[in-house]
């Protein structure tokens, strides 16, 4: 029985990435008859030259990646600290609580502010250093994260630390068995979230300074700003492939790593449940 | 035994009670009543801050309070440490619960399910106190008095002290040793009703009965906006069947065997129910 759905899952899969292509494919096919956009042939010439006789392309893969993960981590880490500063708005102390509310205001500030325009403002601070891409990559994630680790913080079920309370468990083990529990699936969505974003930051980021750093490539980002102030528009077709490759695979990632992780969200639900 | 005044109770600004005063001698069983919405889960949620820390304590958020995260078999092991097997088995069993759903997760579970697994993790806590917030909410009559039952032998055997909240009649009037009938703008203490009837005839006599249509009218009319003619209806419509009344089938304190009191094929008839 499992075998065989999972056999009609797979099939139904594979259907579906037929069908998405051909339609991508006949889509492309109509809008490059129209404009300047390249043909598949051309893309596909352009692909096999960078990948092929040039280990460029390859090469920037690796670097967008490392930066990416590396951009995602900092985000990760800083969303989640500030999202925890935050619930300080539900403190009892009226200062504490203040501190919490006027962190919730300037994140809220932040959030709005355009991530293509950070470049700019960068610059001016680290310079055309590594650690100003790392910045403007983290910013991006960083936001998905604070709203899901604040938003499950002030939203988690009062009941739950009752019971906990009553059954006379301490502070941490409310902590480590209630409240981290209860955030975590959130919180996990926030970082997927956080995950895509962070691939829209990495093009940002990527504008500043094309730097080789050893046998790491200048970036898919730089190489596409590159392609676009040198009016190749296969190569740019190319990269952008790419990333959108990227987003899909490291997608699939967390979403394999969602169900893995937290099973009981999954499980088919009662009719009242 | 619990003793505890809470003054000035409030949800938010909007003042309910002035004062409220719980006292539940040992071994003894309040129940909580009053109409929807006056406060039954503030003053328990009350009691338990207020009784949390001073050891062992069972409590039952309304709906079970189930962690979603775990497994019925994990929630159990919260009740407390070093639960056993058979506790735990010998509880769900009592409160018609099968050893299948130990592996299920909450939103597994149908509403019913999930009360009654809120409710043998509060039992299992092993406190001298007990709290559960509508704990019969949305069962079926047989299976509510499965756990009735149920629940004032587990009473009777561990000499707890149970506070529960119902919208029943029913399990007022069977489990309760005291019911409290919370009233909206109450100065003092409420409405106190004792139920005279003895624990073990609760379940002998049938809502029928002249002590029973009396109490469960004293606390309908006491609940206020209750027409004497309707405090007669409801007080009598809320059951129709009614336990079998066969000599093996008395119920006993000391040997539970709570599932013989729900009768073989009895049928509720019209002449089970009371005259109105």
């Amino acid at each position: 029985m499992g075998s065989r759905s999972n056999r009609d899952m797979i099939r139904s899969a594979i259907l579906r990435l037929i069908v998405a292509i051909v339609f991508l494919g006949v889509l492309w096919w109509l809008v490059a008859r129209a404009t300047r956009l390249p043909g598949l042939g051309q893309v596909l010439d352009t692909t096999t030259t960078l990948f092929v006789d040039d280990d460029r392309l390859a090469r920037s893969i690796l670097a967008s990646s490392a930066r990416w993960a590396l951009g995602l981590v900092v985000g990760v880490a800083c969303g989640l600290l500030v999202g925890m500063l935050c619930f300080l708005s539900d403190s009892r102390s009226r200062i504490y609580s203040a501190c919490g509310l006027a962190i919730v205001d300037i994140m809220a500030f932040l959030r709005v502010v355009p991530i293509i325009g950070l470049p700019a403002v960068v610059i001016s601070v680290a310079g055309l250093s590594e650690s100003g891409k790392i910045f403007i990559i983290a910013w991006g994630a960083a936001f998905p994260v604070w709203l899901s680790t604040y938003g499950s913080l002030i939203g988690q079920d009062e009941e739950h630390l009752r019971f906990a309370r009553a059954a006379g468990w301490t502070h941490i083990e409310r902590l480590m068995r209630v409240t981290m529990p209860s955030m975590s699936h959130n919180v996990f969505v926030g970082i997927r979230l956080a995950a895509g974003v962070a691939w829209l930051c990495v093009v940002a980021a990527e504008l500043i300074g094309i730097v080789e750093r050893g046998w790491l490539g200048f970036g898919l980002g730089a190489e596409l700003w590159e392609a676009m102030n040198l009016d190749r528009p296969a190569h740019a077709v190319v990269y952008m492939a790419c990333f959108g490759i990227l987003g899909v695979l490291t997608d699939l990632l967390f979403r394999l790593l969602e169900r893995q992780m937290f099973v009981y969200a999954f499980r088919e639900r009662r009719a009242d449940a | 035994m619990i003793d505890e005044t809470f003054d000035e109770v409030r949800v938010g600004n909007r003042l309910l009670f002035h004062k409220v005063s719980l006292r539940v001698p040992r071994g003894q069983v309040l129940a909580l009543m009053g109409r929807s919405g006056i406060g039954k889960t503030t003053v328990l949620r009350l009691l338990v801050d207020r009784l949390s820390g001073r050891g062992p304590l069972g409590y039952m958020p309304q709906h079970g309070g189930l962690f979603p995260w775990q497994r019925v078999q994990q929630q159990m092991s919260n009740a407390r440490h070093g639960l056993s097997d058979s506790a735990v088995h010998k509880v769900m069993t009592g409160l018609g619960l099968e050893q299948s759903l130990l592996r299920r997760f909450p939103v597994e579970l149908s509403g019913g399910q999930r009360l009654r697994v809120g409710v043998s993790r509060a039992l299992l806590a092993g406190g001298e106190i007990c709290v559960l917030d509508e704990p019969f909410s949305g069962l079926d009559p047989a299976t509510m008095f499965e756990c009735a039952s149920f629940l004032l032998q587990w009473v009777i055997a561990k000499q707890i002290t149970l506070v529960f909240s119902t919208h029943g009649l029913d399990d007022a009037v069977t489990v309760a040793d005291r019911i409290f009938v919370l009233r909206l703008g109450d100065q003092g203490n409420g409405e106190i009703f004792e139920n005279s009837i003895q624990r073990a005839d609760r379940f002998e006599r049938t809502p029928a009965d002249e002590q029973q249509v009396q109490l469960r009218r004293a606390i309908l009319e006491a609940m206020g906006s209750v027409q004497p003619s309707q405090a007669d209806w409801l007080s009598c419509a809320s059951t129709v069947w009614r336990p079998p009344r066969r000599a093996d089938a008395r119920w006993r304190p000391s040997a539970p065997t709570s599932s013989s009191l729900i009768g073989k094929g009895e049928v509720p008839s019209a002449s089970a129910r009371p005259p109105i």
